[in-house]
């Protein structure tokens, strides 16, 4: 599914490498979870994924399903299946969120020439995905995560992944700012995304989103690669002897 | 000092421009239509028409106006209304103002241009008087032109408790080829209701006039969002309000398709309790200039006004905002707002703003704040990632840029068709890239 070669990557403002050869395969129906300290890269590698501007990439390649990730706009990368949920989801005042997850989803449809979904269908669909992760329909009208509190802006996030249905989701550091019930919302959300079509890549500081959504590899990033790879297991370990143990430079 | 030979140059741009000048060079013989019609002729006599070295057009070239060439426009949309049901419908013909369906039970509409208008309480207390009171802060030669020689207008008288929406279609205006001078008084007597939206298409060249008494406890909705020629046109508006005690002056513009256009906008809140929100959307592109201005001058006391434009420009379009909130010394309690933002969808747009406050009370709340810049990149690069592609995303974040003028408008459904006018205009800015 997600093929990361030998990424190497810099911030345009300045010559400071970030990403200093991440190595990742992720196959369908994995999920995969990415641990490492503050700085490690690990956002950086979510947003140059997504296509973020202000990235540098020096070497490397990136294949989604064969295709080169990082020669496509951001658009195409989502048409392609690329989902990322931001770690600071984005509000936009004056866009209704019904309406930019139409047009998402409709702009989507149309790149891989399949026909629009009518306004009905789709507000039958919102709904649908919207209740299992307890999102009313006053979330639904309101501008795009404007006024939401955290919890609400994270559960939006896995609600347009939940309408989108991406093939290969992203999720930067999901469960900061959540309390525990939140957590298990959208942690019961992520699941119910789960299958054999789909993989899904965690991003987080800490062991206890992956007691709700237990990974099938974990990876350690530190400085800028991928330092550390195994099962469910490794993630405990951290949280036990925390980053310091992988490498000098790490922490 | 006023140059003759300028402003016959500048009349002959209009349609019927020899009414009060004669041919020859001298003095018109001829008698104007209303005495009030004459009086103004000493007024732009007296201040002239504007030049670049007038303090309020220094950012707007006055000549493209004066020596503009009007032309016969084609606009090849039909107008879709704005208003549906209990609604007068009014068209705009050569020769005056037609009701076309509709009944004007409610209300009285009168052609500036009846014999009948001589005699007219309405025309008496208010042509010319609000163009002329505003004259002494800032000059507005164009609009004192306009009061003496406007050929055409409507007088719209509303009893005491009245309500009705007037819908002015500008339909046939599409056919003149020379420019209009257009001249409205609207009475509108204590606790009557008027909402008048002026739409269609109009002349490539027009110098419109609105004087607007609103009485007591009464209201005024006023919306153009008149279509304007895609060829070369110049439009100038005048607007002149004043506000009686619990009065309510409101006007919202939707200014897009317009190559040249200005603004001015005088309200006084005369009385107590007296309030007023201006608002306008401005889309402008390839080479557009749209310049509001706009004075606001609180008397009573527990007034509130509210300005709120908003400019999406782009190809080298230029946008320009002066607005000044003016309170004078007995206006306690003032609460007064003002924003202004230009939203610069390319680096060869420009967005000038010029916000002012001008209070003499203690007691007051005042507030103005102007911005102008790009769009959000981050907002764009999270609409783009979920898969919306960057003109789409850019459009989203332009209306919604846009909403909060739009949302000055009270009746939701009149909102929705704004809206969907507001995107028409960027559906046609993708199809024209330069």
């Amino acid at each position: 599914m997600l093929s990361i070669q030998n990424l190497h990557a810099n911030l345009v403002e300045e010559d400071k490498a970030i990403l200093k050869g991440v190595n990742l395969e992720v196959h369908s129906g994995e999920v995969h979870a990415i641990m490492g300290p503050n700085g490690s890269g690990k956002s950086t590698l979510s947003y140059i994924l997504a296509g973020r501007d202000g990235y540098k990439v020096k070497a490397g390649k990136v294949l989604l399903e064969g295709q080169e990730l990082l020669e496509m706009e951001p658009e195409e990368r989502a048409a392609l299946g690329f989902f990322l949920a931001f770690q600071y989801p984005v509000e936009i005042p004056g866009v209704g969120n019904m309406t930019f997850l139409r047009t998402a989803l409709n702009a989507q449809r149309k790149m891989r020439g399949e026909d629009a979904i009518s306004a009905a269908d789709f507000l039958r669909l919102a709904r649908e995905k919207a209740k299992h992760l307890g999102i009313g329909d006053e979330l639904l009208k309101r501008p795009v995560n404007y006024g939401f509190s955290g919890g609400e802006k994270k559960r939006n996030e896995i609600l347009q992944m939940a309408v989108l249905e991406p093939r290969m989701c992203i999720l930067d550091e999901t469960d900061s700012g959540l309390d525990v019930d939140a957590m298990r919302q959208v942690a019961a959300g992520v699941n119910n995304l789960r299958g054999k079509e789909r993989a899904i890549l965690l991003i987080t500081h800490y062991q206890r989103l992956l007691d709700h959504i237990e990974p099938d590899h974990v990876h350690i990033m530190a400085d800028g690669q991928i330092v550390e790879s195994g099962g469910p297991e490794l993630a405990l370990k951290i949280e036990e002897k925390g980053y310091g143990f992988m490498s000098g430079e790490a922490n | 000092m006023v140059d003759m030979t300028e402003i016959r140059t500048h009349l002959s741009q209009f349609e019927a421009p020899s009414r009060h000048l004669s041919q020859d060079g001298k003095e018109a013989p001829l008698a104007p239509l209303l005495p009030e019609q004459s009086q103004a002729e000493t007024r732009w006599k007296d201040v002239g028409l504007p030049t670049r070295r007038d303090e309020y057009w220094k950012y707007t070239d006055p000549g493209v106006f004066l020596n503009f060439s009007p032309q016969t426009t084609e606009f090849k949309r039909e107008n879709s209304p704005l208003f549906d049901g209990d609604v007068i419908n009014i068209a705009a013909a050569a020769e005056g103002f037609v009701v076309k369906d509709g009944l004007a039970t409610e209300i009285k509409i009168d052609n500036l241009s009846d014999d009948k208008m001589a005699n007219s309480q309405a025309i008496r207390q208010i042509y010319g008087k609000l163009e002329s009171q505003a004259q002494d802060m800032i000059p507005r030669g164009l609009a004192a032109l306009n009061t003496h020689q406007a050929s055409r207008g409507m007088v719209i008288e509303c009893p005491e408790n009245s309500q009705a929406t007037v819908q002015l279609l500008m339909t046939d205006e599409r056919k003149v080829s020379t420019g209009s001078m257009i001249h409205h008084v609207i009475d509108a007597r204590a606790g009557a209701q008027l909402t008048l939206a002026e739409i269609g298409t109009q002349a490539s060249q027009t110098n419109i006039v609105y004087e607007i008494r609103v009485g007591e406890g009464a209201s005024v909705h006023l919306i153009r969002a008149a279509r304007l020629s895609e060829a070369k046109s110049a439009h100038m508006c005048s607007i002149f309000a004043d506000v009686a005690a619990g009065g309510a002056f409101n006007s919202f513009a939707l200014s897009a398709w317009s190559p040249w256009s200005r603004q001015e906008y005088v309200v006084r809140l005369k009385e107590d309790e007296a309030k007023t929100s201006l608002s306008g959307a401005v889309l402008g592109r390839e080479d557009c200039h749209h310049d509001d201005m706009v004075l606001v001058i609180h008397e009573g006391q527990n007034c509130q006004s509210r300005q709120v434009f908003k400019k999406v420009l782009r190809h080298n379009a230029k946008g320009i905002f002066q607005g000044k909130i003016l309170v004078r010394q007995d206006a306690q309690k003032t609460d007064g707002y003002q924003i202004s933002q230009g939203l610069l969808l390319d680096d060869e747009s420009e967005f000038c703003a010029k916000p002012e406050l001008e209070i003499y009370a203690d007691d007051v709340v005042c507030s103005h704040g102007s911005t102008s810049g790009g769009v959000d990149e981050t907002q764009m690069f999270y609409l783009r990632s979920r898969g919306i592609a960057e003109n789409e995303a850019q459009e989203l974040l332009s209306m919604a840029f846009l909403s909060d003028a739009i949302e000055e408008v009270a009746d939701e459904q009149v909102r929705v068709r704004l809206d969907e006018w507001a995107k028409e205009w960027f559906v046609e800015a993708r199809s024209c890239q330069p």
